[in-house]
């Protein structure tokens, strides 16, 4: 027989349902927890007590034509060796001024500013920032998160054609917007009124050929009209132009061989007295005037003193000829006696 | 040479008038008026000046929540349900005009004061 040995204590335990647990490592969890917690609590503390370094006051946006967005910030801090976790990487013409003006000395390492605040309670400070506009298009978008309210710009002759957030106030300065936009996420799509000038070379015109044509055209007509009506003002001229023209032209000079009134009135004894002082006028102005000269000089007509003229001329008397456009009338030397 | 002076400078005038085109733009001449304000919302119908080189316009409002974009070929347009901003009564909105290959060639912003 081979007796089987069971031992006792270990079939009582099983029933039971007992635990056994090491207890090698118990003291070193002990120790250790109170000290993962304590750092934590540390970590935690330390979060607010940095940020209650620094108190942003104000927080004012301009947006330039250029996309850059200007940002101006006043800060309450309270130490000497102060870093601002700027609004993006892209950042130009950082500043940072004390509450006195004195410009403060400081480093930008891509969106961290460290700012010697040299124990100025408040600072401002004053950078560009080139992360916030995007475009597409002629659609600028504006986006902007921001942990307080402030004041937004918006550029010259923007018009805002889409906004996603309700402004706390509005303003208009000239051609410009302004809003106030509360704490959260904005955005703003605007366009440009009137294209943004870009520099042109010097090749290009600054006239197209349409806008000369346009412009050219009625200075063109206007100059054609012109000769027309000048032309059509010398083959028909008038008494102010014949006046002009008399005093420019030189009244004929006598001539020896000119016959006298009263040889032209022994000839024509039938002669009627007022063509006899027409007679009387050409022969003193040295046989020949202009038919202009004779309307002026008895007042009459154009007609009435052109009939007198054919007159004349029928009777053998004067002969008309053309002179630079006048009727010249001349006094006629080989005048006979009537059969 | 008086005359002929006059004559010139009709001719020229009657030529710029003639091709005012080239000197005037679309959205010269904008003009809104409101109605049925009742403290929330206004309807506000906005008129414009004819031009030939626009083909179609485009009118927003940027204060209504949503946004609210019309298009039309007219020189009018009405919105109805304008509403202005918060803590005010200034509605925010737009008129950009188009030539035929869509390009913007003028826009207008319009603050409308609703409570008129």
């Amino acid at each position: 027989m081979n007796p089987q040995i069971v031992p006792i204590h270990r079939t009582e335990s099983r029933e039971d349902g007992m635990l056994f647990v090491r207890t090698d490592g118990i003291i070193d969890t002990m120790v250790n927890a109170p000290l993962i917690v304590a750092g934590l609590l540390v970590v935690a503390l330390t979060i607010p007590l940095q940020t209650s370094f620094a108190t942003t006051r104000t927080l004012d946006l301009i947006i330039n034509t250029d996309g850059s967005t200007h940002i101006s910030s006043q800060i309450d801090v309270d130490s000497s060796n102060f870093e601002l976790s700027l609004f993006g990487p892209s950042v130009d013409n950082f500043i940072a001024i004390g509450s006195d003006g004195t410009t403060l000395s400081g480093q930008v390492i891509e969106d961290k500013a460290i700012i010697q605040t040299d124990d100025y309670s408040s600072i401002t400070i004053n950078y560009d920032l080139h992360d916030l506009i995007s475009k597409e298009g002629r659609i600028w978008t504006f986006s902007f998160d921001s942990p307080i309210s402030y004041s937004l710009l918006m550029p010259e002759n923007s018009v805002i054609v889409g906004m996603n957030i309700l402004p706390e106030n509005m303003e208009q300065l000239d051609s410009q917007i302004k809003l106030e936009i509360p704490t959260g996420t904005a955005q703003i799509d605007y366009i440009f009124s009137t294209p943004v000038e870009t520099p042109t070379t010097p090749s290009e015109s600054s006239f197209d050929p349409v806008t000369i044509g346009l412009i050219a055209g009625p200075i063109a007509g206007a100059a054609i009209v012109g000769v027309i009506v000048a032309k059509k003002r010398q083959s028909k001229p008038h008494l102010q132009t014949e006046v002009i023209q008399t005093e420019n032209i030189q009244t004929p000079k006598p001539t020896t061989d000119t016959i006298t009134p009263d040889t032209i009135f022994d000839l024509r004894p039938d002669m009627r007295e007022d063509d006899k002082e027409i007679v009387k006028f050409i022969s003193d102005n040295g046989g020949e005037v202009f038919e202009s000269e004779l309307r002026k000089k008895f007042l009459q007509p154009r007609t009435t003193m052109w009939r007198a003229v054919k007159r004349l001329e029928r009777i053998g008397v004067v002969e008309i000829y053309k002179k630079d456009l006048l009727n010249m009338v001349k006094l006629r030397n080989d005048l006979e006696e009537e059969n | 040479m008086k005359s002929l002076a006059l004559l010139t400078l009709l001719v020229l005038t009657v030529g710029v008038i003639s091709t005012n085109q080239a000197f005037a733009e679309p959205l010269d001449n904008v003009r809104t008026s409101v109605s049925n304000y009742d403290g929330d919302s206004a309807t506000v119908k906005i008129t414009w000046n004819s031009d030939d080189s626009a083909k179609n316009y485009k009118v927003g409002c940027v204060s209504c929540t949503p946004n609210v974009v019309e298009f039309t070929t007219g020189i009018d347009m009405t919105l109805y349900s304008v509403t202005p901003f918060p803590n005010g009564s200034s509605a925010l909105l737009y008129v950009i005009s188009y030539d035929s290959q869509n390009n913007i060639i003028t826009a207008k912003q319009l603050i409308v004061n609703l409570n008129q």
